[in-house]
């Protein structure tokens, strides 16, 4: 490099010339800067994901699977609500599990002890669950013809509300124990849903949460939100839950 | 100006004490970013900007370029996205890439929503703001969800 200037010539010292009047001359030539060109994408961020939802959705029409995305914050109630739908629609419907965590098998394997193929997907890393992977998963599972196919996401109320993974609907959890100002909270995910459980109403008694400025809340941020309260350890109004989900897939025949 | 984060440590006092202390410690408000994203909020935006790095390592072959000097990204205010935060994460992820050193230009597209009764589009700040016109809570998105790469400048 010049020690002069920092020009990064190679050149000896004495090959610059310095006439004070001119300011700093060089006899090497500097390379002209290349200010670049401009090169218009207009792309979507998240288009590749987008492309693989596409690819999932449209499977799932060929193959009248119904597909739900169960979003929540950790410990609002997901799998247990799985595992008692499994219980309440045995020999109704198919029902296939996939379940979305950062790590073990835990959730799987209670939905396997009931009978239900299920498939974990270990995000590691990631804080949720993308369309490829629930490509992938589907295909592992062989999910048969006119299930019911339950995808339990990564309990987190933000990053998966802007993953579609090619699902008929979102549906968020939110349990009366957490505050029933989530909505306004995490406005994305209750603004990404069409159906809000409230679940584990049976604790009402004990914790200060108002179911009906809960819904107020929801619907501010989503007009169309539909909203079923409903305790899945003690079945109180379950089967709004699971009559929603066999009109839901009666419309698909 | 300092504010609790509530950093939880625990603390042992000895076999005396054995019980574990929980203890909020201040941390001064203007380094507190950092230490926050990287825990709370990156996680997200960090799976974004690799995206991003594919979609220009993408257009290289194509395009015919080698480097990328400058990526302007146009992130809606009603879309999940922490302008800060992405940020924070462009130098890290795209570290070895194309894009290596490249400025990162930002765009804010305003939210518009549409309101189910008065039918007029006002100016929204979020997701639940009511109609600035008529106040009806119930208004439906029109613009602000974006999350684009607009253009490159490249070499």
């Amino acid at each position: 490099m010049c020690g002069i200037c920092g020009c990064g010539s190679t050149e000896p010292k004495q090959a610059h010339r310095f006439v004070l009047s001119q300011g700093h001359h060089h006899q090497h030539d500097h390379d002209e800067p290349d200010t670049g060109r401009m090169v218009k994408i207009e792309q979507e961020l998240l288009g590749k994901n987008n492309a693989y939802a596409m690819q999932n959705r449209s499977y799932f029409k060929d193959h009248h699977i119904f597909a739900l995305n169960l979003v929540s914050s950790p410990g609002a109630g997901k799998t247990t609500l799985l595992v008692e739908t499994i219980k309440a629609l045995k020999g109704q419907v198919p029902i296939a599990v996939i379940e979305g965590d950062q790590q073990t098998e835990h959730d799987a394997d209670r939905i396997r002890a009931t009978g239900t193929p299920a498939v974990q997907i270990n995000t590691g890393r990631a804080c949720h669950l993308d369309a490829h992977g629930v490509g992938h998963a589907v295909m592992e599972l062989g999910v048969q013809d006119n299930s019911l196919l339950a995808i339990e996401n990564v309990g987190n109320l933000v990053c998966p509300s802007s993953f579609d993974l090619g699902e008929a609907h979102k549906v968020v959890v939110l349990s009366v124990t957490e505050g029933d100002d989530k909505p306004l909270k995490y406005p994305d995910m209750f603004h990404a849903a069409d159906l809000m459980l409230i679940n584990k109403t049976d604790l009402l008694p004990y914790v200060d949460f108002d179911i009906e400025r809960c819904s107020d809340y929801a619907r501010r941020v989503n007009p169309d939100i539909r909203i079923i309260r409903l305790s899945s350890t003690k079945g109180e109004n379950f089967s709004a839950w699971t009559d929603w989900l066999l009109e839901q897939m009666q419309a698909l025949v | 100006m300092h504010r609790n984060i509530g950093i939880v440590k625990s603390m042992r006092d000895g076999i005396a004490n054995p019980v574990p202390r929980v203890t909020a410690i201040p941390v001064k408000i203007d380094k507190l970013p950092r230490v926050i994203f990287l825990e709370a909020v990156v996680m997200h935006e960090l799976s974004l900007l690799e995206n991003v790095r594919e979609i220009l390592e993408s257009h290289a072959q194509s395009q015919n370029f080698a480097k990328v000097t400058r990526v302007t990204l146009e992130i809606g205010k009603l879309s999940s996205v922490e302008p800060e935060a992405m940020r924070f994460g462009f130098d890290v992820v795209m570290k070895g890439s194309l894009a290596d050193g490249a400025e990162l230009v930002i765009t804010e597209a305003s939210g518009i929503g549409l309101c189910r009764q008065c039918g007029r589009q006002s100016v929204i700040e979020t997701l639940y703001d009511p109609c600035a016109e008529c106040g009806c809570p119930y208004v439906d998105v029109v613009q602000g969800a974006e999350m684009k790469i607009k253009d490159l400048i490249v070499i």
